[in-house]
């Protein structure tokens, strides 16, 4: 991603990752943060808090992961009713050998990120669903704690997905923090 | 026709009912089900079977491991290979099938276990590698998307501390030690015996047939089509590399009940064979198939087949009738083997002669009826 920005010659850029994505942003912040404008983290894993109960992502039946991602019912529905094609399918079963690859253990987190986290200074907004049963806001927490220069925002009626339950309330955070923030 | 004996030792006295409330018997079943009381006498009663094989001719035991499940009590098999090292004397082999190598933070140390075992048995034991099964990667916390690459590494570390002189360095992609020196070095050489049992996979079966190792390939845990299938593949691999695989390559691991007629021995052993495989065997596809465990070609054509080894009801009948369960007076046992021998080239037979709740009585009788009645008369047979 890096070698991304650094191809396209973005040298302001605002970086925002969601759950694993905002992991991944976190280390490349915390390596070349300097390019920068802002970053939005948004439902983050990638730090481990004692003690802190999470499902466990890799033992769900299927469908729960479903079920605990959405605050609003309607929308499990919805998305369960879904067809999924062949092609779909394939792609979500990629998406999961990688995420096993980064996740399985150290379970959801890189134990030498937390320590780098006061040196990045790069303006950060945490966004998380208030009601996420799939990743517990206390990560985004300790984020916001750990990082000089951040705030956490709280979306609520919203769990695991919030740019796709409160997708106003979403972008409204985003864009009132990037307004206020980019220098 | 050469004969080993299994055991698994299952944790008999599990509530059946257990799951009503848990969704497996491996991983997450709470451990206040198990019983130290009833535990410590399995434990004496699992070590006297397998002593009383040795007494009955069969040519070894062996043992297993398994991690945090009701369905194996053997999370350490070298140390229950330790306890029996001393008290079965010699011709008689000991095999650990199999030690899981990724498991380990060292696996050198899984090498000098097996040295230790080697020199005490002054070269009795044979010594089965495996990756390990799903669900060892979610108790052990190992990556399952390294598991093939593990698995590849420490083998070649175990086999480097056996046979290159110490100290060397090893410096691999998941395993770096400065020192590798083995003492004891093992007493076998150029090292003990390594088996490769294997549910199946043409990576491992390919593996194990390299000219360079020559491993035993033993089939486990399936229907007698894909058994058939899986020893010509090695016969294949043999032939693509240049040499003739030989009958003693090749093991079948099954499990067996004899009795005076085919009808007692049904009746005897269907409780207990479907309490293997309805509450022993439990677990989710999700436990037994972690994401990179196999190639995602694998797991893809393993859900079209609805692979159901595990979680879904199985009868004695549908076992017998796939294969996996061979069941009937000691001339049906006979004449099984035999065919299977036959039709899949096979020399070794690892026999499971305690299954499920199989009560203390019936396992010695089942021991005693396979070893006086079955072995004799198929001591001779060779495949082809």
């Amino acid at each position: 991603m890096l070698e991304l920005l650094h191809a396209l010659r973005l040298e302001r850029a605002h970086l925002l990752g969601t759950s694993l994505g905002a992991w991944v942003a976190a280390e490349a912040a915390v390596k070349d943060g300097a390019r920068l404008a802002t970053l939005v983290l948004s439902n983050p894993v990638g730090l481990h808090v004692k003690g802190l109960a999470m499902p466990d992502h890799f033992l769900l039946p299927p469908e729960a992961e479903t079920r605990l991602a959405f605050h609003d019912p309607r929308l499990v529905e919805v998305a369960l009713a879904a067809p999924v094609s062949d092609e779909e399918a394939d792609r979500q079963l990629k998406n999961r050998f990688a995420y096993a690859r980064a996740a399985w253990a150290p379970r959801l987190h890189d134990p030498h990120l937390e320590k780098w986290l006061p040196r990045l200074r790069t303006p950060t907004l945490v966004l998380n669903g208030a009601e996420d049963r799939l990743v517990p806001p206390a990560i985004g927490a300790r984020y916001a704690e750990r990082l000089p220069d951040a705030r956490q925002v709280l979306i609520h009626a919203a769990g695991h997905l919030p740019e796709i339950e409160q997708p106003d309330a979403f972008c409204a955070a985003v864009e009132a923090f990037i307004a206020e923030r980019a220098a | 026709m050469r004969f080993f004996f299994f055991h698994l030792m299952p944790y008999a006295p599990l509530d059946p009912d257990y799951d009503r409330e848990h969704a497996s018997a491996w991983v997450t079943l709470p451990n206040r089900y198990y019983d130290p009381e009833q535990g410590a006498e399995l434990y004496n009663r699992y070590l006297d079977e397998l002593e009383y094989a040795a007494t009955l001719g069969f040519e070894g035991v062996g043992v297993n491991e398994h991690h945090q499940t009701a369905y194996g009590l053997m999370p350490c098999p070298n140390v229950f290979a330790g306890m029996l090292a001393r008290r079965i004397p010699a011709p008689t082999k000991i095999a650990i099938l199999g030690r899981a190598l990724p498991l380990v933070a060292n696996p050198a140390t899984i090498a000098e276990e097996f040295a230790v075992l080697d020199n005490v048995t002054r070269g009795r034991i044979i010594t089965g590698f495996v990756r390990g099964i799903g669900s060892e990667y979610h108790s052990m916390a190992v990556n399952p998307t390294e598991s093939h690459g593990r698995f590849q590494e420490a083998h070649d570390l175990i086999i480097q501390a056996w046979t290159r002189e110490g100290p060397f360095p090893f410096e691999g992609k998941y395993y770096h030690f400065p020192y590798v020196n083995l003492w004891p070095r093992p007493y076998r050489q150029p090292h003990p015996e390594v088996w490769i049992p294997s549910q199946g996979s043409s990576e491992t079966i390919q593996f194990a047939a390299h000219p360079d190792r020559k491993y035993v390939y033993l089939q486990t845990a399936t229907p007698a089509v894909m058994l058939f299938r899986f020893m010509q593949a090695y016969r294949d691999e043999a032939q693509r590399m240049g040499y003739q695989a030989s009958p003693d390559q090749l093991g079948w691991s099954v499990k067996i009940h004899v009795a005076e007629t085919d009808e007692i021995a049904r009746r005897e052993a269907k409780p207990h064979v479907e309490a293997f495989a309805n509450k022993f065997l439990r677990m989710p596809q999700e436990m037994l198939l972690p994401p990179g465990y196999t190639s995602l070609e694998s797991l893809k054509r393993i859900r079209e087949a609805k692979k159901t080894i595990t979680g879904s009801a199985r009868t004695m009948e549908a076992m017998m009738e796939q294969g996996t369960f061979i069941c009937g007076s000691p001339q049906t046992v006979i004449d099984q083997l035999a065919d299977y021998q036959k039709k899949g080239g096979f020399n070794i037979v690892m026999a499971g002669l305690h299954y499920g709740t199989l009560p203390a009585d019936l396992t010695r009788k089942n021991m005693e009826l396979f070893a006086r009645e079955v072995m004799p008369a198929l001591r001779d047979a060779k495949p082809g």
